[in-house]
């Protein structure tokens, strides 16, 4: 299987199937970070299109100094964060919409109220500290990947999210508890 | 080690990316503090509960969405190198008429801006151009000894002195006729 620095030379040379392969590995990825970063659906999902878009134009620039994978969630966040600063108000009512849709039964509903709150919590956190818990802790990366996709320090990423932390376990302290 | 410090390894110490000398000082540490002992337990909770909430599935024909996008702008284009290439210099592809405009002026403006400038310090030179100075002919003439600039300041009357005035002044008065 080609790597993605692989895929990306070849999109350099116009091969649109390895564009579309490097789209199907990194779709769900993109639009649960997209997601949990501006809290709307349709902002989320033209957010992601968009930030392919931007991969495929800059597809002959690409040099791979470094992964693919950060070089991607870096115009992603950037695209998040050029949202956001547009509309200052960052919502989190699909977040909340999307984890009640549809009845449930009572154990799920408890599980939905716990994914309710988790959202709300997120979504309060400043927007750099957000950013760098979600791609933390749910895309896995690394202090030094998180800290080239947002331009800060290892430092600079270790305190964010130290500072996240504490702020998600204040708003969801029942829930720690338990 | 202190506290703050431990908490701020608690992250990569739980995702076991601790290098193995971090890792030994920390767990020295939580040997010794139950409240960082507590601290930590929080943070394996909070982290799970994260994990735990999933985002909403990625939307259907995400994929082809971005494709079509993709082909859209590849056949406005021609090409994906074509798309992406880096912008051509403007030297290279020529001017607009609009750019050739603006040039002219600019040049234009200059032009007129350094005649006009010339003429205004060329008129400011003769306007402010120095008063001969006393005459230092006469200044001799009085005296008749001839002294150098630089050993003007060892004659009775040096140049620019009250002295020197008032035999230019005199010499004057006596040439005129009454």
């Amino acid at each position: 299987m080609p790597s993605d620095e692989e895929l990306m030379s070849a999109v350099a040379e116009g091969d649109l199937s390895a564009f579309e392969q490097l789209v199907r590995r990194y779709q769900r990825s993109g639009w649960n970070t997209a997601f949990r970063l501006v809290g709307d659906l349709h902002a989320a999902e033209d957010i992601v299109q968009e930030a392919f878009l931007r991969v495929l134009r800059a597809a002959p620039r690409y040099r791979p100094t470094a992964a693919f994978r950060t070089y991607f969630f870096r115009i992603l966040t950037r695209l998040c964060r050029n949202h956001r600063r547009r509309n200052v108000a960052s919502p989190s009512g699909d977040l909340d919409a999307w984890v009640s849709q549809g009845p449930a039964p009572e154990d799920i509903a408890s599980s939905q109220e716990v994914h309710s709150s988790v959202n709300n919590a997120l979504a309060s956190l400043p927007a750099r500290q957000r950013e760098a818990v979600v791609l933390r802790y749910y895309e896995g990366l690394s202090y030094g990947e998180i800290g080239w996709v947002m331009g800060a320090t290892r430092k600079g990423v270790e305190r964010l999210l130290a500072r996240g932390r504490a702020a998600l376990a204040n708003k969801l302290g029942k829930l720690l508890e338990k | 080690m202190r506290c703050d410090r431990a908490q701020a390894m608690m992250d990569r110490y739980v995702a076991e990316e601790l290098p193995r000398v971090e890792r030994v000082a920390l767990e020295s540490h939580l040997r010794e503090c139950p409240g960082c002992r507590q601290q930590l337990a929080q943070v394996q909770t909070l982290l799970r509960i994260l994990r735990n909430v999933p985002a909403p599935p990625v939307p259907q024909g995400l994929v082809d969405r971005v494709m079509a996008k993709a082909g859209q702008e590849i056949g406005s284009q021609g090409s994906v190198v074509q798309t992406c290439s880096r912008p051509v210099a403007w030297w290279r592809h020529g001017l607009t008429p609009q750019q050739i405009g603006f040039a002219a002026a600019l040049a234009a403006g200059l032009l007129v801006g350094v005649v006009l400038g010339r003429q205004t310090w060329t008129n400011s030179l003769r306007t402010s151009a120095p008063e001969p100075p006393i005459a230092h002919a006469q200044v001799m003439d009085a005296e008749n000894v001839y002294l150098p600039d630089y050993l003007d300041y060892f004659s009775s009357t040096p140049r620019g002195s009250f002295p020197e005035i008032y035999l230019s002044l005199t010499s004057v008065d006596s040439n005129q006729e009454f």
